[in-house]
């Protein structure tokens, strides 16, 4: 299932330990990624919001395979890109994206699927289940599956302030593909244009999505690049694919998206303007 | 004889989940990762690759996506 004119955003209030799904029509324009993250940002902003964020393509095109990283740290938007499975388990549950909100005062797990959520303490009975992606907050550092993490420990330290143990996806929806044929042949170009990627294939654990199963998989990156490729979160070894306008143009219609051409060339601008907004809210916040 | 998908290098898979989505597509005409007739899961430091027996996947594309060898098309022996 994709849905076409809004975006999907699940609220985790770690204070009142509730969960609630909201469909956006008003974020459709941020495409997804470091785009939707930004606006969920200056939307919560004063309730400290950490968000994890996907794109239209995560889990159906190749070398799309990060989750963006949002929140605010000494009055500065900090943005991490994390690998593993949890983007494409993200869009098999039906979730562009997922906000926590303030912060637990007690340690708290959470599960994501497509129709239920659930978020508590120790006391709430979590059956986990078998096929979950799991984002642990572990003793150092997060790690998706045990393996990818980020750089630093600003985001780790950043999930233990909120109070976060574990959170656990599980994609257990399908997506129909609007135009197969289109799709198919949109793959298949994508497919050979692996000599674009700007790291060398090898066998290390590769990240849901990417074939190329680099040396720095579970490494994960810090900052954008580019806009347009992180709305997408392609891994930026792959921006010279997903910075084309017409390449993501061509895959966005054989979806059944109705993004312009002239839309992706002035998303940037768009994107701009949010964190511009968001850095009067930290001045005004100083008044 | 028949011929199908087998698991023939499970050592070299590296978790891609290529072979998850594109044989979910060839089979369901959906996108899917848990209702995939290939199912690969991290064990350890590696992946544990399985095919569903119930599913004949004949299927070259299958074995021209894995970028590591971990299947080949075989004679069914049942």
């Amino acid at each position: 299932m994709i849905n076409k004119e809004a975006l999907t955003v699940v609220y985790v209030d770690l204070e009142r330990l509730e969960v609630s799904k909201k469909n956006h029509l008003d974020y459709f324009s941020y495409i997804g990624g470091v785009g939707l993250a930004y606006k969920i940002l200056e939307d919560n902003f004063e309730r400290d919001p950490v968000i994890l964020a996907i794109g239209p393509f995560s889990g159906i095109y190749p070398y799309i395979s990060k989750t963006a990283i949002c929140f605010l740290h000494n009055d500065t938007v900090k943005e991490y890109y994390i690998g593993g499975k949890l983007a494409t388990s993200l869009k098999f549950a039906g979730v562009d994206a997922v906000v926590f909100l303030g912060h637990s005062k007690q340690k708290v797990n959470i599960n994501i699927s497509l129709d239920e959520y659930l978020v508590g303490g120790e006391e709430t009975d979590f059956s986990l289940h078998p096929e979950s992606t799991t984002l642990n907050v572990g003793e150092d550092k997060i790690t998706i599956d045990d393996y990818f993490s980020v750089s630093g420990n600003l985001v780790y330290r950043k999930f233990v302030e909120k109070g976060i143990e574990n959170i656990h996806i599980i994609g257990d929806s399908s997506v129909e593909i609007f135009d197969r044929n289109g799709y198919d042949e949109a793959y298949e170009d994508l497919m050979e244009m692996i000599d674009k990627i700007d790291v060398t294939p090898s066998t290390f654990s590769s990240c849901s999505g990417c074939p190329v199963g680099c040396e720095f998989s579970n490494k994960g990156e810090i900052g954008t690049s580019s806009y347009l490729s992180h709305c997408l979160v392609s891994c930026s070894f792959a921006d010279k694919i997903y910075t084309d306008i017409a390449t993501v143009y061509r895959c966005l219609s054989v979806l059944g998206y109705s993004y312009t051409h002239e839309h992706l060339e002035f998303v940037e601008g768009e994107i701009k303007e949010v964190r511009e907004n968001i850095y009067e809210k930290i001045a005004d916040s100083k008044l | 004889m028949n011929k199908i998908l087998k698991v023939t290098n499970e050592k070299a898979c590296i978790g891609c989940d290529l072979c998850v989505l594109l044989s979910s597509i060839l089979v369901d005409n959906k996108l899917s990762i848990n209702k995939s007739p290939i199912d690969v899961k991290r064990v350890g430091k590696g992946y544990k690759v399985s095919i569903d027996p119930g599913v004949h996947i004949n299927s070259d594309k299958i074995v021209n996506i894995c970028p590591t060898g971990v299947f080949s098309i075989e004679q069914d022996d049942k």
